[in-house]
């Protein structure tokens, strides 16, 4: 086999097995985490020394990888297979008619009344207020 | 098995994408603190998916905006989002996708790891389609539904997918020692969304930015603008002799460059022999094709051909180009410079994070606020006309919740808070505040709620959220017990179960 393609498949399998490890790792967590909240309801979940602890083994494979993509990308190494396209239907190219410039303008002209409309009625202060307090939930911390 | 050594030096278009992601996330101070942006800035959208929970991020992510504007269409319209939507659409469409999107950045980067590739074929075609549904699902019917229905806004594509909120916000928070408090709220949602992340990470380094071809919502929105917008790729109809080549070159599951898949990266120029497709704004050429950029005098005196933007351009007018693209350049690093000046020191909203929310170790801790200490003694005015006076509530354990009408959760755990009261009534004391940060009447908000616990609005320079070290993060939790001792000081959501065991443990019982 040669060299550049094991690197490839070196590289597949390291990517995959490292969000398999991480994945299981925080389901681990979770798991240990939801039955120590059973007997304990103020017990956490996660912690930072959970978190650590579940990362650990990870670290040394996730160095392998950086330093073969680092080397893979100074010596060139790429799957040129997936430059071509397969099984695809080339369509002929459309000669579309532009829409008219008065349309686009239309449409910059309706976006300014609609933002300044949108300033007298509050709703840009809707996505001040969620911006600057976050909902934790709203962005996965929960 | 591709050997060729490709040069390692960025493309422009690389140099546009890190610059952009840059300016998106100005605020560096925030990885240090640990804290988010709350300045002015903060009202305006930025272009790209970047999260508003990002430490760096100094606008207000519009995919994000959209859907908490229709969760609130109930109270008002959402003109200002889709403003703003509009007004990106209309000029750059897809353009922001390929050009300046820190999320596009993120995924061309994974990519980049070499390994096995999965080619473009009808099925990721058919696949692209599943964005819209999407968009439609979890950026629009789920908000619109929860908002309107239980007025609690939920915005869906947030909430249970967006991989960069947990990239960003989750794990950009997490990862700073000052916020270790944020892991006791972690639960299944993190996990799940944990696991989300990990899988469409893995899925762009196989396949070509498998989040924005196949579950942007964001993408799916500006792809409706593809055909309108001022910026783009276009195809030159006179040269063009319908090859195909530009469509097979292409990355992106497009059928015609400039449909609604294309993201104007201008990679099929390089594909076309015709030399017929130029990135344009209106009438005006921003990049032509190579090599048929042909200098008039240089064809005539039989030397190798030097590259113009126009074949009857001349010298001179090529060195003035290169000129304005050096001004360009320079031009665009002082606007940089000026903003991580701004974002990281000048900002008064930057200054005034000083002294709040921010978590410090022990020894160095405002007193109080933290397990085992006292809270500073406050009165508030609460939204019934009565006074919450802390020095007046010893001997009764005690519950603070901050919470907002614009956050779901909050709203969600307000009936514990006051099943907890009508429960022991008489031995406890209950408070919630609002945020400062109001954008519906509170008063009116509980009006038809029916529940007992006092509401107070905080100060509008938070004052109570300074003394319970409050953040930008919400809700939090604060419970006393009879002595006035903080015994729980806590962000994110509770359960009707640890609110009783807290009870039990404040009481003594």
């Amino acid at each position: 086999m040669n060299k550049k393609k094991l690197l490839l498949i070196v590289q597949s399998l390291l990517c995959v097995i490292l969000v398999v490890m991480l994945a299981v790792g925080a389901l681990g967590i979770y798991r240990d985490g939801r039955a120590l909240q059973a007997a304990d309801p103020l017990s956490t979940i996660f912690s930072r020394e959970k978190a650590a602890a579940a990362l650990k083994p990870v670290l040394p494979l996730l160095a392998l990888g950086l330093a073969l993509t680092v080397f893979g990308l100074v010596r060139g190494i790429r799957d040129e297979r997936a430059e071509k396209a397969e099984g695809l239907k080339i369509e002929p190219v459309k000669r579309e008619k532009r829409p008219p410039r008065l349309l686009r303008t239309a449409l910059l002209v309706l976006a300014l009344v609609l933002i300044a409309a949108g300033v007298f009625n509050g709703s840009a202060r809707d996505v001040f207020g969620k911006a600057v307090k976050i909902c934790t939930e709203c962005v996965g911390l929960g | 098995m591709g050997s060729g050594r490709p040069s390692l030096r960025p493309s422009t278009r690389r140099l546009i994408q890190l610059y952009s992601a840059l300016l998106h996330n100005a605020h560096l101070k925030g990885f240090i603190d640990g804290e988010i942006y709350q300045g002015r800035t903060k009202y305006a959208c930025v272009p790209g998916l970047n999260c508003y929970s990002c430490p760096g991020a100094v606008g207000a992510c519009p995919l994000g905006s959209i859907q908490n504007a229709l969760a609130s269409s109930g109270h008002r319209a959402p003109w200002y989002v889709m403003g703003i939507l509009l007004l990106f659409g209309v000029t750059l469409g897809r353009s922001i996708c390929g050009w300046l999107c820190p999320l596009g950045l993120l995924q061309e980067l994974l990519h980049k790891i070499p390994t096995y590739k999965i080619r473009k074929s009808r099925w990721t075609r058919a696949l692209s389609w599943l964005k819209y549904g999407i968009l439609i699902l979890f950026a629009a019917a789920i908000p619109l539904w929860v908002g309107l229905r239980y007025d609690i806004p939920v915005p869906g594509f947030c909430k249970y997918i967006c991989p960069a909120g947990t990239l960003e916000g989750a794990v950009g928070l997490l990862s700073n020692p000052n916020n270790t408090g944020l892991y006791g709220m972690l639960g299944s949602l993190f996990t799940g969304k944990f696991i989300i992340m990990l899988v469409i990470g893995l899925a762009c380094v196989f396949c070509y930015r498998s989040f924005c071809r196949f579950l942007c919502p964001l993408g799916a929105i500006y792809g409706l603008f593809n055909r309108v917008c001022l910026v783009g790729v276009r195809v030159d109809e006179s040269r063009c002799n319908g090859c195909g080549s530009c469509v097979r070159g292409c990355h992106m599951d497009v059928r015609h460059v400039g449909d609604h898949e294309c993201i104007h990266c201008a990679a099929c120029m390089d594909s076309c022999a015709q030399k017929a497709i130029s990135l344009k704004a209106g009438g005006a050429v921003i990049k032509a094709p190579a090599a048929a950029l042909i200098l008039v005098s240089d064809r005539k005196a039989g030397k190798n051909p030097r590259f113009l933007l126009d074949i009857s351009m001349s010298e001179s007018e090529l060195a003035r180009r290169k000129k304005g693209g050096r001004i360009g350049w320079g031009l665009a690093l002082a606007v940089l410079c000026f903003a991580l000046l701004w974002f990281n020191f000048l900002d008064p909203a930057v200054r005034a994070e000083k002294g709040r929310g921010v978590e410090l170790p022990i020894s160095g801790a405002p007193a109080g606020y933290e397990v085992g200490g006292e809270l500073e003694d406050f009165t508030l005015l609460c939204l019934d006309g009565t006074t919450f006076h802390l020095a007046d509530t010893r001997g009764k354990v005690v519950f603070i919740n901050l919470w907002a009408t614009y956050c779901a959760p909050c709203v969600q755990e307000l009936p514990y808070f006051d099943a907890l009261y009508r429960a022991h009534e008489g031995e406890i004391t209950v408070l919630a505040v609002h945020s400062s940060v109001v954008t519906d009447d509170p008063a009116a908000f509980l009006a038809d709620k029916g529940w007992s616990i006092p509401f107070a609005l905080d100060a509008k320079d938070d004052e109570l959220w300074k003394i319970v070290n409050g953040s930008s993060t919400l809700p939090q939790t604060i419970v006393l017990d009879r002595n006035g001792t903080v015994i729980y000081n806590q962000k994110g959501s509770v359960t009707p179960e640890m609110l009783d065991a807290l009870y039990a443990q404040a009481s003594g019982d």
